[in-house]
């Protein structure tokens, strides 16, 4: 039996598209300047690690904006960079690795949660190539704060996704 | 001087006339007759054995899921293998029989997604991939007598290098496949296994290069390629996977093997079965 679909995806974002896409490129910035706060505290293993990191969420913001064009925002997810770029410096470098995994994989849940509902091709081809790398960083960073426990290491939690009711634009 | 040609000579040119004529005719005939008037005792210009066409097969989602499945097998078969070769270190089982456990769970996600989406599940390995890419793999890491395939001398590297060139090749997949899925929610249900396989990369990646090494790219100097890496770039790469395994040469360097992701020749269509 064939699928269900019977009309192929939009190639480009559509307009509900594009407010997701928007909404995760806010948070990437954020993630951009987190890791840059993070970078300037740590030291050794992990500021290299924070440096790399933040480079590529740079890369992926930077890659949404040329995809969203004047639809991008320009700015970052201010509350979410609030309240979670304290932490995020200032603490031992296990602490630091395991909030930034806990934010990684808050990442991944989320773009797996706009990837579910995007209709347009190119949007859900970036942002599913945008999913592994946060998912590898993810496991790296738990492997930073200490634990080598595989469960820790694949967890992913769909419920951890960033919310923008907590969260606005 | 020419000698003017007798017209009732039977020359060359009037041979070859008459004989067209006579096999135009013939051909014009059989072509208005009844097949079950010509014989089929004997080869005839004209004739070949009947053929059965493939079935028409469409690149659906089920088919896309239906191959994920089959890379999910072989991954469960190619882990089996693995463990069964006893070479692996014993802190390195727990892993291998982690990773396994995860790919069944997925294999199990997948069929249910297939029959949700009214398809019939495939269970069973990609017979292509294990003949194109783990068998000659194996064979690099195990040795072959009768091909002349001397075993590795690191074949507990090799392992982990082919397991993290599978788990690659399966992350690799879903990422691809979600330009070609219809359905935004199967997208989402491929790349939330896809980003497990890309975490067994990682872990892969960590176990072969340790020591905070292998997060990063970075080159073998010796080979002058590239290292396997946990966090290979910025983005998921859909280019070849590449990696050197089996007996290293006098020159210090392994055979290069190249892994792609599914495409029309490996897919497994509706019609296929286990």
């Amino acid at each position: 039996m064939a699928d269900t679909s019977t009309t192929a995806p939009p190639k480009q974002p559509t307009s509900a598209d594009a407010a997701l896409l928007s909404y995760a490129l806010g948070l990437e910035f954020a993630m951009v300047d987190i890791y840059a706060r993070a970078t300037a505290a740590a030291k050794d293993d992990l500021k290299a690690v924070a440096e790399l990191f933040g480079a590529h969420h740079r890369a992926a913001a930077q890659s949404l904006t040329g995809l969203l064009g004047r639809k991008a925002t320009t700015g970052r997810n201010e509350k979410f960079f609030a309240e979670q770029s304290a932490k995020a410096a200032g603490g031992s470098a296990r602490d630091t690795a395991a909030h930034l995994a806990g934010l990684e994989n808050a990442m991944v849940a989320t773009h797996l949660k706009v990837l579910g509902t995007l209709r347009g091709i190119d949007g859900a081809a970036l942002v599913a190539s945008i999913i592994p790398i946060e998912a590898r960083q993810a496991a790296v960073l738990v492997g930073l704060s200490g634990s080598t426990a595989l469960d820790d290491i694949m967890a992913l939690d769909a419920e951890a996704a960033i919310d923008p009711e907590t969260y606005p634009a | 001087m020419n000698t003017p040609m007798n017209d009732n000579a039977f020359n060359r040119r009037k041979f070859l006339q008459s004989g067209g004529l006579a096999l135009a005719s013939a051909a014009i005939l059989a072509a208005c007759g009844k097949n079950d008037k010509v014989s089929t005792a004997y080869p005839r210009i004209g004739e070949s054995p009947t053929t059965t066409g493939l079935p028409e097969a469409h690149v659906s989602d089920i088919v896309l899921l239906r191959t994920a499945s089959s890379l999910e097998w072989c991954a469960i078969d190619a882990y089996t293998a693995v463990a069964g070769l006893g070479v692996l270190p014993g802190a390195v089982l727990p892993v291998v029989k982690r990773f396994q456990d995860d790919h069944k769970s997925h294999a199990a996600a997948l069929s249910e997604a297939i029959k949700k989406a009214g398809g019939e599940p495939f269970e069973c390995a990609n017979e292509r991939i294990n003949t194109l890419y783990i068998a000659p793999a194996v064979e690099l890491i195990t040795g072959n007598k009768d091909k002349g395939i001397e075993a590795s001398d690191t074949p507990v590297d090799d392992l982990l290098v082919l397991a993290h060139g599978l788990e690659n090749l399966a992350a690799a997949t879903y990422q691809y496949y979600v330009s070609l899925i219809s359905q935004p929610a199967v997208r989402g249900a491929a790349m939330t296994i896809g980003q497990d396989e890309a975490r067994h990369a990682a872990v892969l990646a960590q176990a072969i290069i340790p020591d905070g090494k292998g997060i990063a790219p970075s080159i073998n100097e010796t080979t002058g390629k590239a290292n396997p890496a946990a966090v290979p770039g910025a983005f998921g790469s859909l280019a070849a996977i590449t990696f050197a395994i089996g007996k290293t040469s006098e020159a210090g360097t392994k055979t290069q093997l190249s892994l792609d992701t599914p495409s029309l020749n490996s897919l497994a269509y509706e019609y296929a079965s286990c």
